[in-house]
């Protein structure tokens, strides 16, 4: 009896580990069906995956890589646009009421000599005349977006995911309006819209101008390679390209502010800068 | 007092019964229950509300009062171990309550997905602001007031950089990064950087004062708390309620997510020249349309016309 009790035990202890069993199996075999799947997601994630994000963020400095001396002379060490009309003009490009550098009277101006350049407004950020100021360039990296600002008012703002607004209806504006995207170790943005001005190398902005920017850490992490590339068929016989280079500055530094006051008279006066040496 | 982060974060936990083995112990598995209801009930079209309204509990829920903001919140604390269909009973009774507490303008707004992402373009809108007027130091009389007014107006009829607080009385656009948090605006103003990589201010010996002054920003919890010194008294100064911005003056900002694409941001400065107690108040943005794109305003210090308006006041016709 006390056998027969115990063999039913067993019995019972053995379908319960039989089912035990079964169940596990059956856990397993759907575990190792959803690691697999898992697996497969994975690797498809992984293959659709955007390529590694390049990082830019960071302060940069212009750097005078020619030793030109002087902002009014590092413009002319650009390569020369090959204009379809080199004889059209185009609207002046500086901060300050046109021409910044040139004095308005038309006379030369020995070293330290102040001369009047323009009205005395202060600009705003613009694409491309925020890049050529001595004042710093801030890049800001964001899930969807690139900030880019200098240290004068407006920032532009890059959309970096495919779903943007529709620019098409949007007047034309001093920072365009502009998409981007990674191509390995180069941030790449496209412009379009930019209001009128000057582009170095003697290059001009169009209503169908085009721009093609190129970021690109060089080896070592500290310096900046930007490539503008200008295009427009009404305008340049083949695309403008040139190069700017910028230094990165250390990871602590702060944004500073560019003040400016239209009401300040020497805003309109510049000063021959001493011979350099 | 509660608040949304602790009814988002509020978890429940139910015994799982399916299957279940032979021989072998029922799993117990944590359920992170979404916010039942957040944000102001029937305060949906209040932006702010008093200490005074905030209600003892009825029906299960208790409006609160946090950062002047009414909240509804389920009352109780975590809810203990429950089995799967009383479990069940509690959520579908609990969202059955919420959606009928959300009220009869549609659904009920969208929780933030990710309550540490700013980033964004936001609007104010003629219900944003809550502003208490400030309490001034006696020194602070009507010849100080009108000598920063006339300041003030000196920048706006320059087209000077309005700065802080002005860049924030608008439409600005947010992105962040992993180091900083950076806000422009369509004022005329400098771009807004905020530090975010645990860093100190920088030393004011060093520093050039600026209209946005040197910021600092962290998060407590879902709150990024930023904090402001290194000011110029230059730009447009004057602070909501009442005061202006100086060289001596601290601001500290809680940008916080609400649901359905708002964000609140409460604003306290302090100046010992200035006031007398911290002045606060607090903004509600509204996320603005996907389509819109932020575009500095135009500002030109030598039209004539606007110049004359701006000093000389509106004439008659």
């Amino acid at each position: 009896m006390k056998s027969g009790v115990i063999m039913q035990i067993k019995t019972h202890s053995r379908r319960a580990a039989a089912r035990d069993l079964a169940w596990r199996l059956r856990e397993k075999k759907t575990f190792g069906l959803v690691a697999f799947a898992t697996a497969i997601l994975c690797g498809a994630a992984g293959s659709a995956q955007p390529p590694s994000v390049p990082d830019l963020n960071g302060a940069y400095v212009l750097e005078d890589v020619e030793g030109s001396g002087s902002w009014t002379g590092m413009q002319t060490r650009y390569p020369k646009a090959d204009l379809l009309n080199p004889q059209a003009g185009g609207p002046g490009g500086g901060g300050r009421g046109g021409g910044r550098g040139m004095a308005t009277d038309g006379k030369p101006h020995g070293p330290g000599e102040t001369y009047v350049v323009g009205n005395g407004g202060c600009g705003t950020s613009g694409v491309p005349g925020m890049y050529s100021r001595s004042a710093a360039i801030s890049i800001v990296q964001g899930k969807d977006a690139v900030i880019m600002a200098a240290e004068v008012p407006g920032a532009r703002h890059i959309y970096m995911s495919a779903k943007h607004p529709d620019f098409s209806a949007l007047p034309r504006s001093a920072m365009g309006y502009s998409t981007g995207h990674y191509e390995g170790d180069s941030l790449v943005i496209d412009t379009v819209k930019l209001a009128g001005g000057m582009v170095a190398g003697g290059g001009r902005i169009g209503p169908d101008t085009h721009l093609t920017e190129k970021y690109r850490l060089l080896p070592g992490g500290k310096r900046l390679e930007l490539t503008f590339t200008w295009s427009d068929p009404s305008i340049y016989r083949k695309p403008h390209t040139y190069q700017m280079f910028y230094a990165k500055q250390p990871a602590d530094s702060v944004a500073l502010e560019e003040w400016c006051d239209s009401s300040d008279p020497r805003q309109k006066e510049s000063i021959t800068p001493p011979p350099q040496q | 007092m509660k608040g949304l982060r602790n009814v988002s974060s509020r978890a429940i936990t139910v015994t799982n019964r399916l299957p279940t083995i032979p021989g072998r112990r029922s799993k117990r598995v944590k359920v992170f229950q979404k916010p039942l209801i957040s944000g102001p009930l029937s305060y949906r079209d209040k932006p702010s509300c008093n200490k005074s309204d905030a209600s003892p509990p009825v029906r299960k829920y208790r409006v609160t009062v946090q950062e002047n903001l009414c909240t509804f919140a389920p009352v109780g604390r975590r809810a203990r171990p429950v089995g799967g269909v009383a479990a069940s009973a509690v959520l579908l009774v609990l969202t059955g309550v919420g959606a009928f507490a959300q009220g009869g303008r549609g659904a009920a707004p969208a929780p933030p997905s990710d309550p540490h992402d700013l980033s964004g373009v936001w609007e104010l809108r003629y219900d944003s602001a809550n502003v208490a007027r400030a309490s001034l130091l006696p020194a602070v009389n009507d010849a100080a007031l009108n000598t920063q007014l006339a300041k003030d107006r000196h920048a706006v009829r320059w087209c000077n950089y309005v700065g802080l607080p002005q860049l924030m009385n608008g439409t600005i656009d947010i992105v962040q990064s992993d180091r900083e948090v950076v806000i422009s605006s369509e004022a005329r103003s400098i771009v807004r950087h905020i530090y975010s990589d645990g860093r100190k201010h920088v030393s004011l010996e060093t520093f050039d004062n600026t209209t946005n002054g040197n910021s600092i920003g962290s998060w407590q919890g879902n709150t990024f708390v930023v904090d402001t010194v290194g000011f110029s008294d230059q730009g447009v100064t004057g602070i909501p309620g009442g005061g202006f911005r100086t060289t001596g003056s601290h601001l500290v900002e809680r940008f916080r997510l609400l649901s359905g694409d708002r964000m609140v941001v409460t604003s306290t400065w302090t100046d010992p020249k200035v006031y007398a107690k911290p002045q606060v108040y607090q903004y509600i943005y509204y996320r603005s349309d996907p389509n819109y794109v932020p575009r500095l305003t135009a500002c030109d210090p030598f039209d004539e016309e606007r110049a004359q308006l701006l000093t000389d006041g509106p004439r008659g016709q």
